[in-house]
């Protein structure tokens, strides 16, 4: 095994997925906020996928930082 | 309810995970049919002697001829109001019964094998008369085995899986008295009366399983009261 490789691990992919959907869903759901359709869903005021993008770029960028590619020792 | 409180984004997201999980069970699904069907049944009973090259070829295509079925039976779900009263009624039919079994196997060690595949067959059985007597003759039979004529889809299915238990262990004991068990047999680790079971005296109460048993009973019999 090649010791200068960095060190790739699960957990920085799932860090770069919840990224990724974080900044898909926040951005959805400004545009569904600001351009509300004619009929639209239950409890939409609280603007749920706003606080849940946030959430999930906020938890996927600590994942993707924390376990980011290292050098092997 | 994903359609119901969800906005596009989330809704996507809700999607997904059902996805997800709906291959992750197929693919242990699919992986065990596989097995079960090469090694349980086709080895054994049909082709005793070959290559291991031959047992991988029949594993595959069993794969292969598994998942079309399964793609075709989704068509029988087609049938049901949802496809939650679909898996209910197929569980109420294989699983309970099953239960029923293991549950015999593991606490009773006087269990024998002839015991445990005629109960099972039995509650199997018995299931799915259940489900086509209430489904062609609902007037008559709902109100005897759900024991209520206004019972729902999904209840109906809990009574299913009732009788399906009831049948499973009645049968299963009633054979069992007339077999006689195996007596090479080692049922050392498998069944409770023949396994040594740890002790938790040495372990503060906080840590002891049965402790937490009591208090998650507790719970359980206020809810009913407040919620019956």
């Amino acid at each position: 095994m090649n010791n200068d490789a960095p060190l790739i691990t699960v957990w920085f992919f799932v860090g770069v997925l919840l990224l990724c959907y974080g900044v898909l869903i926040f951005a959805g759901s400004w545009y569904y906020a600001a351009n509300p359709p004619a009929e639209p869903v239950v409890l939409a005021n609280l603007h749920i996928g706003v606080w849940w993008g946030l959430l999930l770029v906020a938890v996927g960028g600590i994942y993707t930082w924390k376990f980011r590619p290292k050098r092997a020792i | 309810m994903l359609t119901r409180y969800c906005s596009p984004g989330l809704l996507g997201l809700g999607v997904i995970a059902l996805i997800a999980g709906f291959m992750a069970g197929m693919a242990g699904n699919v992986s065990a049919f596989a097995t079960v069907w090469t090694y349980d049944i086709y080895r054994p009973f049909i082709r005793k002697t070959a290559p291991d090259k031959h047992y991988v070829t029949m594993g595959r295509w069993c794969t292969l001829i598994g998942l079309i079925i399964s793609i075709g039976t989704a068509y029988i779900v087609m049938q049901f109001g949802s496809i939650m009263d679909y898996v209910q009624a197929l569980f109420s039919m294989f699983v309970a019964p099953l239960f029923g079994t293991v549950l015999l196997g593991m606490l009773w060690k006087r269990v024998t094998r002839p015991a445990g595949f005629w109960g099972l067959l039995a509650g199997v059985v018995g299931s799915i008369a259940a489900f086509l007597l209430m489904k062609f003759s609902p007037e008559r039979w709902v109100p005897i085995l759900a024991l209520t004529p206004r019972a729902s889809g999904l209840a109906q299915d809990m009574y299913q899986a009732l009788w399906a238990c009831v049948i499973c262990v009645v049968v299963t004991v009633l054979v069992t008295l007339v077999t006689k068990p195996d007596p090479n047999l080692n049922l050392t680790g498998l069944v409770y009366g023949e396994t040594q079971i740890p002790s938790e005296k040495h372990l503060p109460l906080l840590q002891r399983p049965v402790f937490w048993s009591a208090i998650v009973l507790v719970i359980f019999i206020i809810l009913n009261i407040i919620f019956w």
